[in-house]
């Protein structure tokens, strides 16, 4: 799975995209991710924990994300911790870099701003 | 109730309720396949404990409770995700070494009982079977739209004389038609066709084919396309009116004519090329235009005197406008225009319909009422009356095999109990068990709906080959998928449960337990009692099936029992067609006749012989015709004047026909001389109505249709009375009937009639030589012996007789087989008890009792309950039977004289075993 390119696991679902944002350049646990990425969002509720550890299963059985010791040993033992690969921060990468393009395509189109209300 | 903290600080109750929620969701866990949650499982708990609290510090623990409803929901339907993908990336080959693993046990512990492995899978293919092909049959022929452009547009249309009896209903007269076809708005098209029998010639001989004669614009009308050169128009007429058409000395122009595929490759081998060749029709040239397709059939009213297989098509040579009013040969069919719907289109023609009866008093005397329906109704409606009582039938059947099915899999599982108790204490999982068990139901299920597929597609075959010759659309039938599946399904299911359900049972129960209570309760008693319900209700069910074959059977014997006035043993009828041009002259045709009748009498062996337009019991009224006549003294014209129904006849074709005499004779060859006063016979029905004191002698006024000519009225006097003869039904009598000598009334086509021993086949090769020496351009076609014309008459009865039969007596079987099952296992599970009983000094006659009467317990309210439904059901049949009611004390009583006797044998022959039992056996049994 590893050698695979970036551009063949797009187009990302929300959730992989947003896992692999939220991780940057961290390693984080399933609680701070879904906390982290609701306070970037703004939205309650958009990763729930059935969802996220789906993902995340999937992200480590890919080569996406691996699975990293605590920072600070002695922790809760139940929280495990996890970080983007080279090949997920890629990924994360091409993916930006497809919704650049199209978001591009909008701003010609004129399509890229707020929706408005009429 | 899930408490805000802040108020209540310090109290238990959050933390329980989140302990709760915590709970519920490590069973929401168990959604996802067991590497997810052994991985991350914890974790989840985790994170959802703290997401619980931390929504209720942020927003309360209404809120709260909501997320973790929200989060539950999310990890049962992520869990379900992440399941399928699972089972779609592999790791089947462990699954698929387990099912082979299972799939050889089954196979072994079917072939430990071959017996029920083979009852169970008969039974399973005769519900399937049967039950998908009469449902082939059914929407086949009711529900398979008609092969025409926009079916659901076309309509039937017919004119109806109500002011006269007898008269069934026809297509409007061709100027009637003129007008509707003008002033109905709501109707884009009206067109009318016609079917005859008719004489080809060309280079390749002479042969007998049957013509459509159509209004202009029918192929218009009827949305059908040519599948080579193109359909007929209305520039193809090439007619004249009425009266050059009867001048000896004209002879028509060449008309077109469009071949149906079926002609065009037997004449013509298919050959593209034939677009303009020229064929002789009836001794009139006819240019060919266009082939239809192959699938092209002509689907009409049901009551409609048409051919669905026409060879060759063109259009009628008298122009409409000429055809008269009120009721006429053709069969018509209109298409709704656009957006119209039937009730306008009705509306209107029923008030254009009045503004015509004011105008022409033939409608008045009539009573004529004009009726427009929709076409597929009309064509496939009399098929209902048949194939929805046997459609119930067969469904019956069905649940009767289900029942027995479910039956057969209680009785085994609960013979196998101790071997699934054994394996419970060895350790075995209830799991796997369950997993065993289920296989083996699929294998018999499958096996059984497989072999039930193979019986259906034999059957539908087996059906439409059967051909009842009354069901229109049999072209439409094929096996139905969507009902092979409910039953496949419905099979599976049954198969599936009742396979399973005592397992589940039985799986329950600890090992230790079964083993030691030595499987005397077996499956328990709610086990037994679900077994005596099914065996009640598959009586029941029976009693119905077994009172509807019962009384088609009555039916069908009233039906043959009924005396036809004629004598169909030991008659051959071959038809011979002379061409209309060469023989206009009405006297030259009915010279040919009646000379081909004498020599046919001549033929060595012949009895009697003679030439009449139509035999008894055939399709179709051509040759005859319903009209008025009067004793002298009495006004034929008159509103009410008294009608029969005409047929010419040779001398000699009376005796031929077997009819008898009350009085006088019949016609001898100096009534077919013309004279002022023509000689007629009469039934005694006629007869009796006005000279009940003796009718020959008797003068009277008669109307004679005029197969070229127009209707005349002619004096006649009465020389012979027969008994009534069943000419048009064998379940219905007759119009009173005219018989006219042949001269009065000759068509160009006419049915010799001769009764001899002789073989069918030798008669006809002497009447093609006399024939022949007469005029070599005349066909003889249609050799059949009366008989099987009768035969052919009551083939709707007969064949509805051997399904429902076929149907009564599969059921029958299966409510045996069911029986003898329940009673042989309760007498099994009483071993111990007769072995006691025997030893305490009971002798085999009681214990044959004690047994017969569990089986008498059954069979008792099974009947009572089946005749009830029998009941219930009886109106369904109504229209299937013949003098019979549909509720007959004797049938039933018969019905259940039969099954009781079944159902006791069934039971007895287990009482018996039981009352042969060694007490010490028995005991050691246990």
């Amino acid at each position: 799975m590893s050698d695979a390119s970036p551009e063949s696991f797009l187009p990302l679902s929300a959730p992989v995209y947003g896992v692999l944002l939220t991780l940057g350049e961290q390693a984080m646990h399933g609680y701070g991710i879904i906390v982290e990425f609701e306070a970037r969002t703004g939205q309650e509720g958009a990763l729930l924990p059935g969802s996220l550890y789906n993902t995340l299963a999937r992200m480590l059985s890919q080569g996406l994300v691996e699975e990293v010791p605590p920072p600070e040993p002695g922790r809760d033992p139940r929280k495990r911790y996890y970080r983007a690969t080279d090949l997920g921060r890629n990924v994360a990468k091409a993916e930006s870099e497809r919704l650049r393009s199209l978001l591009r395509l909008a701003e010609e189109r004129n399509l890229g701003g707020q929706p408005s209300t009429a | 109730m899930i408490v805000d903290p802040s108020t209540r600080p310090g109290s238990s109750d959050p933390e329980r309720l989140g302990s709760l929620a915590v709970r519920v969701y490590r069973l929401c866990l168990f959604a996802f396949p067991r590497g997810v949650r052994r991985a991350h499982g914890r974790e989840m708990l985790a994170v959802f404990e703290a997401l619980v609290a931390r929504r209720r510090r942020k927003a309360g623990a209404f809120r709260a409770a909501f997320f973790a409803i929200r989060m539950w929901i999310d990890a049962l339907s992520e869990g379900w995700v992440a399941r399928i993908r699972l089972r779609d990336d592999g790791r089947r080959g462990r699954m698929l070494d387990d099912l082979w693993t299972d799939l050889r046990h089954s196979i072994r512990a079917l072939a430990k009982s071959p017996v029920h492995a083979f009852v169970l899978v008969v039974t399973l293919a005769l519900g399937v079977g049967a039950t998908t092909a009469i449902f082939s049959l059914l929407y086949g022929v009711l529900y398979t739209p008609l092969p025409y452009d926009d079916p659901g547009e076309l309509v039937s249309v017919v004119h109806r004389a109500t002011n006269v009896e007898g008269v069934a209903p026809r297509g409007p007269g061709g100027t009637d038609l003129v007008d509707y076809m003008d002033g109905v708005p709501s109707i884009d098209g009206l067109g009318g066709v016609q079917t005859l029998e008719t004489n080809l010639n060309d280079d390749d001989g002479a042969a007998r084919v049957v013509m459509g004669w159509t209004t202009p614009d029918f192929f218009q009308v009827i949305g059908v396309q040519a599948s080579l050169g193109r359909v007929l128009r209305a520039d193809d007429w090439a007619g004249a009116d009425r009266a050059r058409m009867e001048d000896p000395d004209f002879t028509p122009p060449p008309m077109a004519v469009l071949l149906s595929h079926g002609l065009w490759a037997r004449r013509f081998g298919e050959d593209p090329d034939v677009l303009g060749r020229t064929l002789r029709l009836n001794g009139q040239a006819m240019n060919v235009v266009g082939v239809l397709p192959p699938s092209f059939r002509l689907h009409m009213r049901a009551d409609a005197e048409i051919s669905p297989d026409v060879d060759a098509w063109a259009l009628m040579p008298v122009p409409l406008i000429d055809a008269g009013r009120g009721l006429s040969g053709l069969t018509v069919i209109g298409r709704l225009a656009d957006g119209a719907t039937l009730d306008r289109a009705r509306a209107e023609m029923e008030g254009l319909l009045e503004e015509l009866t004011a105008a022409h008093e033939v409608h008045a005397r009539l009573g004529t009422v004009v009726e427009v329906d929709p076409l597929h109704d009309q064509v496939v409606g009399p098929a209902k009356a048949l194939l929805w009582p046997l459609f119930g039938a067969v469904s019956l059947l069905l649940l009767i095999a289900c029942v027995n099915v479910a039956n057969l899999l209680l009785v085994r599982a609960s013979a196998r109990e101790r071997e699934f108790a054994v394996r419970a204490a060895l350790g075995v999982g209830r799991a796997r068990v369950v997993r065993q068990l289920l296989t083996e139901s699929l294998v018999v299920a499958l096996l059984g709906t497989g072999a039930g597929v193979v019986l259906a597609l034999l059957a539908v075959d087996g059906l439409v080959g059967l051909g009842p010759a009354n069901l229109p659309r049999l072209e439409a039938v094929s096996l139905e998928g969507s009902v092979l599946w409910i039953s496949v399904v419905a099979s599976v299911m049954v198969a599936v449960t009742f396979g399973l359900a005592p397992a589940l049972t039985s799986a329950r129960v600890s090992g230790q337990s079964l083993l030691s209570t030595r499987g005397v309760g077996t499956v328990g008693p709610a086990g037994v009692q679900l077994r005596r319900w099914l065996i009640v209700g598959e009586l029941a069910v029976s009693v119905v099936l077994v009172a509807g074959a019962g009384l088609l059977v009555r039916s069908f014997a009233q039906l043959r029992a009924v005396d036809l006035g004629v004598d169909p043993e030991s008659v051959v009828a071959v038809d011979v067609a002379v061409p209309f041009f060469s023989y206009r002259d009405d006297a030259t045709r009915s010279a040919f006749f009646v000379q081909l009748a004498e020599r046919a009498q001549t033929i060595s062996g012949v009895k009697a012989a003679g030439v009449t337009a139509r035999l008894p019991l055939e399709p179709g009224s051509g040759g005859t015709w319903n009209a008025p006549y009067a004793p002298v003294g009495e006004v034929i014209e008159a509103e009410d004047a008294p009608r029969a129904r005409y047929r010419s006849m040779t001398p000699g074709a009376m005796e031929a026909l077997g009819l008898r005499f009350r009085e006088g004779r019949g016609f001898v060859a100096a009534d077919e001389q013309p004279g002022d006063l023509v000689s007629v016979v009469v039934d005694s029905g006629l007869a009796g109505r006005y000279w009940p004191d003796g009718a020959v002698g008797q003068s009277l006024e008669i109307r004679v249709a005029g197969y070229t000519g127009q209707p005349s009225t002619v004096q006649a006097r009465v020389v012979g009375v027969t008994e009534p003869a069943r000419f048009t039904s064998v379940a219905e009598a007759d119009e009173p009937t005219i018989y006219v000598p042949y001269h009065q009334f000759t068509p160009v086509d006419g049915t010799l009639v001769l009764r001899s021993d002789r073989d069918a086949a030798e008669i006809a090769a002497e009447v093609r030589s006399i024939v022949g020496s007469l005029d070599g351009s005349v066909p003889v076609f249609s050799v059949r012996t009366f008989g099987a014309v009768v035969d052919g008459a009551t083939a709707e009865a007969r064949h509805a007789l051997w399904l429902m039969g076929a149907f009564a007596v599969t059921a029958l079987i299966l409510a045996a087989v069911g029986l003898y099952g329940v009673i042989s296992t309760l007498a099994l599970q009483r071993t111990r008890e007769i072995g006691v009983r025997l030893a305490l000094g009971a002798v085999g006659g009681d214990i044959a009792r004690m047994i017969g009467v569990d089986g008498v317990r059954l069979v008792v309210p099974g009947l009572l309950a089946g005749l009830v439904l029998a009941f219930l059901a009886s109106p369904l049949l109504r229209a299937l039977l013949y003098q019979v009611e549909p509720v007959d004390p004797a049938t039933l009583g018969v019905t259940v004289i039969v099954l009781g006797t079944v159902g006791l044998v069934a039971s007895l022959l287990p009482a018996a075993r039981a009352a042969r039992m060694d007490p010490v056996e028995a005991l050691r049994e246990e």
